[in-house]
């Protein structure tokens, strides 16, 4: 049951997990090469982010600005790519410096498991808006700058020759290319350090977005994972290894005995209750999105409820002073509150159908109690700690059942009548 | 249609009789998977909360800060100027209604997902977890006693991540002010009817 495969959140997990830490939960040393690759395509992006932007706001925008000496599109669109390359160097600046701290406080997961970890791809939609903001933020940047410059030369703008601001760029963006790729095949970036060290989940987010921002259902709950385990096979391999530094004298055939045994039943186990969990486990987290999605939607629609009426408040008070301006306002705000009171009662509707706050927690405890009764099994705890293979069998294939049917493990005939009646009647 | 066996898979089975070694390497599996990786999953998970429920405890205090600042700096525009900057005092009066609004989401936010609370929630499980790993058997307990100490390990740390799962469902419930404001918008809707 380990925490990357915890459902709690609706997560599964792949069977390939790349083991984080050491049995022990001793983190193991990190290593410096962790910083090489991903310190020189930092190096490229600073030198030609800040190059570029001192170049493009000494010998483009002020002409733009102060000359308006008709710029070629071309040296508008080079105008943009650069200042998006230099907020680019600000942000790698700052993973930099996220995994440094990590790097300081021994957060970070073996050098091995880091360069194993998928890289994590942005959605079309993340890479828009972190291009905007860097394009936004780097244009006003280079404006303010390269403004500045021009103040203190006097208003001299012609001081930098252009072709080198496109051979600087072009050879830059070329350079940096190149070590992009490498540090994606053989380094560990950032964002792979945080792919590894966070638990593998079918809903696993990677990204460096402040935490209550990451909370939000934003993302769509992924298909379930063909191949999840409860158990997954290296966590397996490792406590065998873990178990032979152990018990040393123990002889190697009886304990391959015992592994292949443990084997076995894993698989009995993964066949009859796992296939179960993963269903609970799916459906806990699809309602918990479902449930999180209607609140947050009636939140902003409270907001907008909020600033609808102050401002519908506001312009009734003011109607005597400019009484035609005033009712016009006084019109479009009381609109606009009708809009949201009828988008509430839209969404009342469609999620009072649904009912996803109680399918959540049903689900979700109906996937814990799975788990629980995987571990049980595996310990032989009561009620599996005496019987023959064939009650042990029937025993947890009956109480998985129930689990999965009524959410307790210990149902009788008239329990069972009952479920059915209610599930008619649902239907 | 039968299914041919390659030598390497493994046949699903249990197996009824279990020996000193199977139990051995059973609790090493158990305290990996599950009281191991379960403590870090309470730690992570209590690490998350208590960082979010700061971020948005900041967020609310700035807002209410900057209402107070909106209000405050609207009031002395109008006492000091002669004739009022509308652009400004329309701008100050935006402001000093929507972002109560927006702390007010805020504070629904919260309570939508009552991180305070889990974080005590998962606080305490892993201490308690913590504490149930002094019931592990040691390597050199004779067989029975080894068994008899590992089925109480066992029977502890379950009963301590049931008596979480219990806990976390009692903290879930739907923010009252989102409630409130359902009732309320469908209330108008139905008065216009």
């Amino acid at each position: 049951m380990s925490h990357k495969n915890r459902g709690k959140d609706g997560v599964v997990k792949p069977p390939d997990t790349t083991p984080i830490t050491s049995f022990e939960g001793e983190i193991e040393p990190v290593e410096k090469s962790y910083f090489r690759l991903p310190a020189i395509q930092t190096a490229l992006w600073l030198v030609i982010g800040v190059i570029c932007l001192n170049l493009i706001g000494w010998s483009l925008l002020p002409r733009l600005i102060l000359d308006n000496d008709g710029l070629s599109g071309a040296k508008n669109v080079l105008a943009l790519v650069n200042a998006g390359f230099f907020f680019g160097a600000l942000s790698l600046c700052r993973e930099q410096w996220i995994l440094f701290k990590k790097f300081r406080s021994s957060e970070v997961p073996p050098l091995t498991a880091t360069k194993n970890a998928p890289s994590p791809q942005p959605t079309l939609i993340q890479t828009l808006i972190r291009w905007s903001v860097g394009v936004i933020g780097g244009i006003v940047l280079t404006f303010v700058v390269s403004t500045t410059i021009i103040q203190v030369n006097n208003g001299n703008i012609d001081i930098l020759n252009l072709e080198l601001v496109v051979l600087i760029s072009v050879a830059g963006i070329i350079a940096f290319t190149i070590v992009r790729w490498l540090n994606k095949k053989h380094g560990a970036t950032l964002e792979k350090v945080i792919a590894a060290d966070t638990p593998l989940t079918q809903q696993r987010k990677t990204s460096q977005l402040p935490q209550w921002i990451k909370e939000l259902p934003l993302e769509d709950v992924n298909d379930q994972k063909e191949n999840f385990r409860l158990i997954a096979e290296d966590a397996l391999v490792e406590a065998k290894k873990k178990f032979a530094e152990q018990h040393k004298t123990v002889e190697t055939e009886k304990a391959d005995k015992a592994y292949s045994d443990l084997q076995a039943e894993i698989e009995f186990l993964e066949m009859y209750v796992v296939g179960l969990f993963k269903q609970r486990d799916y459906d806990a987290k699809y309602y918990q999105t479902a449930y999180r999605r209607y609140q947050v939607g009636y939140m902003l629609l409270a907001v907008l409820a909020a600033i609808f009426g102050s401002l519908l408040a506001l312009n009734l008070n003011e109607n005597s002073a400019n009484e035609a301006h005033g009712r016009f306002w006084v019109a479009v705000f009381g609109f606009l509150e009708t809009v949201v009171a009828l988008a509430t009662t839209y969404l009342a509707s469609i999620s009072g159908r649904e009912n996803a706050l109680e399918k959540w927690l049903e689900n979700r405890q109906k996937a814990e109690g799975l788990r629980r009764e995987y571990q049980q099994f595996l310990m032989r705890l009561t009620p599996y700690d005496k019987g023959t293979t064939t009650e042990l069998e029937e025993s947890l294939k009956r109480r998985a059942a129930a689990i999965n049917l009524l959410g307790s493990p210990d149902i009788d005939d008239d329990d069972l009548r009952n479920a059915i009646v209610e599930a008619a009647k649902d239907q | 249609m039968t299914h041919e066996q390659q030598p390497d898979e493994i046949q699903p089975a249990v197996a009824s009789e279990i020996n000193d070694i199977g139990w051995r390497l059973r609790n090493t599996l158990f305290r990996k998977v599950t009281v191991y990786d379960q403590s870090i999953y309470y730690s992570d998970t209590a690490k998350r909360n208590r960082t979010a429920s700061k971020q948005v405890n900041r967020i609310r205090a700035l807002l209410s800060l900057l209402t107070g600042i909106a209000s405050a700096l609207a009031a002395l525009l109008v006492s000091i100027t002669n004739g009022p900057n509308t652009i400004v005092l329309n701008f100050l009066a935006v402001m000093a209604v929507a972002l109560p609004a927006f702390a007010a989401a805020f504070n629904t936010l919260a309570d939508l997902y009552q991180w305070d609370r889990t974080t005590r929630i998962y606080d305490t499980a892993q201490r308690t977890l913590k504490y149930a790993e002094a019931y592990e058997p040691n390597i050199s307990d004779e067989e029975k006693e080894y068994r008899k100490k590992q089925m109480r390990y066992a029977q502890a740390a379950l009963q301590i991540m049931r008596d979480e799962q219990a806990q976390w469902g009692l903290s879930i419930r739907i923010p009252k002010d989102n409630e409130k404001f359902v009732q309320e918008q469908i209330g108008k809707i139905t008065q216009k009817k």
